[in-house]
């Protein structure tokens, strides 16, 4: 039998974690949507034959298995895959989704904290994906300056990370 | 302690790798398979990236989950429509938005339920989460858009070849429309779009590519501007249409069979299901069944554009698509008290600005049925 209840409180919980693992592999919105939607499809159609204990690390091998499915579909290079599946594999800790939108929120905080070009700096390469050299143009500065305030970020993050 | 100044090896290496569309060489894996700290701060940096996430409507995003997986536990797509000339297509789109629930007794059941107000027309910007309200000049819209004014959204026409010189990357746009409103759109192609209520429109704000792709949840009335180089392509969830400048109507809403109409020009319609397309000619209305399979017949095609003009026009229909329209437009719950009511047909026409309380009375005028507000449900014997 199909508890809703209980589907929506997994769903409610794991959605934002599910996301953001997703988003690691595939920087593209829809698409994050659209594979985290089919995972939690999966738990929908064999709610009854998954049990509870297992279900977090189930869902999240499938998860990984589309996202990695997309990629190379897309043709993306396997060390791009080795590698965030390096990152990630903290979610498949006791307490790694948790954490995973703890930081998130962490992350966030911090960027407050930098100072307005900084953080544009920041912005610009990680949320609208440019390359340290396209953003150091842009800017008419040079690619190390860019990287120098990359570092900086970098350091005021995981200040505010460490802390939480 | 970190110097200040210098940016250590490890700091090095994690830049390096978390350049968007980075080389990771097989040493940058070793690295990073190594060194704890080279994965905290690869995580840190890819953590930015998923901020604007952070403030995702689960809640939306759970509703939204349900609505496609009610009926018969199993996800319902809609139709694809290509329309290749002046196409006027109306798609209905199975979509469980509103689901029928027909009651096991012979007693009432439930035609239409209401949905939670979602609030103004607004122009959303999926990527960065931003919702902008269309309420006429004074937002502060992206740079594509021209002109915000009386229910209609212009965006500053781009000449194709500009947009491919530029290469530059484009943003997504979507309009979202609640109930109770309509909204009309111009592209940058100069496609017009008049939108129906209770519909979103997703599309590029410049189109840079060989197609012109939009996806719609809803339903819409397209004047695809001509481009014998790029065909209009409008994706539901169903069905795919391909257009090269045509008028049609395209329906697509949760509760009912996607349907496409064309007005002018022809189309190519495929649904999601099957490989093979089907051409349609004006005069014709295209719907998927519930299999995806895609049947064509002839048709009038005004009845399914008088939305546009701001009426209810029911020509012959049966009271059960009746009362599930003005449901929607309404935002009400619609319950009908006799199964077999449901499919009497009836001509009704009617001025959609009009009150629900006027609406119900020309309804009961024609003394088929009896409609009334009963506690905020129209209740229909």
């Amino acid at each position: 039998m199909r508890e809703s209840r209980d589907f929506d409180t997994m769903f409610k919980e794991w959605y934002r974690p599910f996301f953001y693992f997703a988003y690691r592999y595939v920087k593209n919105e829809e698409v994050c949507r659209d594979i985290v939607s089919e995972t939690f499809e999966v738990l929908w159609q064999n709610y009854d034959r998954i049990t509870p204990s297992t279900a977090k690390s189930y869902l999240l091998s499938v998860l990984r298995a589309r996202c990695v499915d997309y990629l190379r579909r897309q043709h993306v290079h396997d060390h791009y895959i080795q590698y965030i599946a390096e990152l990630n594999d903290t979610f498949f800790e006791e307490g790694g989704m948790e954490e995973a939108d703890r930081r998130v929120v962490m992350v966030r905080n911090g960027m407050e904290k930098l100072t307005p070009y900084n953080r544009h700096i920041l912005e610009e390469c990680y949320i609208h994906r440019k390359k340290y050299k396209e953003v150091a143009e842009d800017l008419g500065v040079s690619v190390a300056a860019v990287h120098k305030n990359i570092v900086k970020a970098l350091r005021v993050l995981r200040k505010e990370l460490r802390q939480g | 302690m970190e110097n200040q100044e210098t940016t250590t090896p490890i700091e090095q290496s994690a830049l390096r790798m978390s350049e968007p569309s980075a080389d990771i060489s097989a040493d940058d894996l070793q690295v990073l398979g190594a060194d704890e700290d080279c994965r905290d701060m690869c995580r840190a940096l890819e953590d930015t990236a998923a901020t604007p996430f952070a403030t995702i409507d689960v809640d939306g995003e759970l509703r939204y989950f349900h609505r496609a997986h009610s009926s018969h536990g199993r996800l319902v797509w809609g139709m694809a429509l290509v329309a290749a000339a002046a196409v006027c297509l109306s798609i209905f789109l199975l979509k469980p938005t509103t689901s029928v629930i027909p009651s096991r007794s012979t007693k009432d059941f439930t035609v239409f339920k209401a949905a939670p107000q979602a609030g103004r027309s607004a122009l959303q910007l999926p990527a960065s989460h931003e919702s902008i309200a269309l309420s006429g000049r004074e937002g502060r819209y992206p740079a594509s858009v021209a002109d915000v004014a009386d229910g209609r959204l212009v965006y500053a026409p781009v000449v194709a070849s500009q947009v491919e010189a530029a290469g530059q990357a484009v943003a997504t746009h979507r309009v979202a429309i609640p109930r109770g409103e309509t909204y009309q759109v111009v592209l940058s192609d100069g496609t017009q779009v008049w939108l129906n209520t209770d519909t979103r429109l997703t599309y590029p704000e410049v189109f840079n590519g060989v197609e012109r792709t939009v996806y719609l949840e809803g339903e819409a009335y397209f004047k695809v501007a001509k481009d014998s180089r790029r065909p209009f392509i409008v994706k539901s969830k169903a069905m795919e249409t391909k257009v090269l400048g045509t008028e049609f109507n395209f329906r697509s809403y949760p509760d009912e069979p996607e349907q496409v109409v064309l007005v002018e020009g022809s189309v190519e319609v495929s649904s999601h299901g099957s490989s093979s397309s089907v051409r349609m000619k004006p005069g014709q209305c295209a719907q998927a069944d519930e299999r995806g399979k895609v049947s064509l017949r002839e048709t009038d095609v005004e009845p399914y554009t008088y939305w546009k003009d701001g009426l209810f026009y029911f020509d012959n229909c049966s009271l059960e698509s009746i009362l599930k329209e003005i449901g929607r437009w309404y935002n009400v719950d619609v319950e009908l008290r006799s199964h077999r009511q449901a499919s009497i047909n009836l001509h009704f026409v009617a001025d959609r600005h009009k009150s629900l309380a006027y609406t119900i009375q020309l309804l009961n005028q024609m003394e088929k049925v009896k409609a009334r507000m009963v506690g905020g449900r129209l209740i229909v014997e």
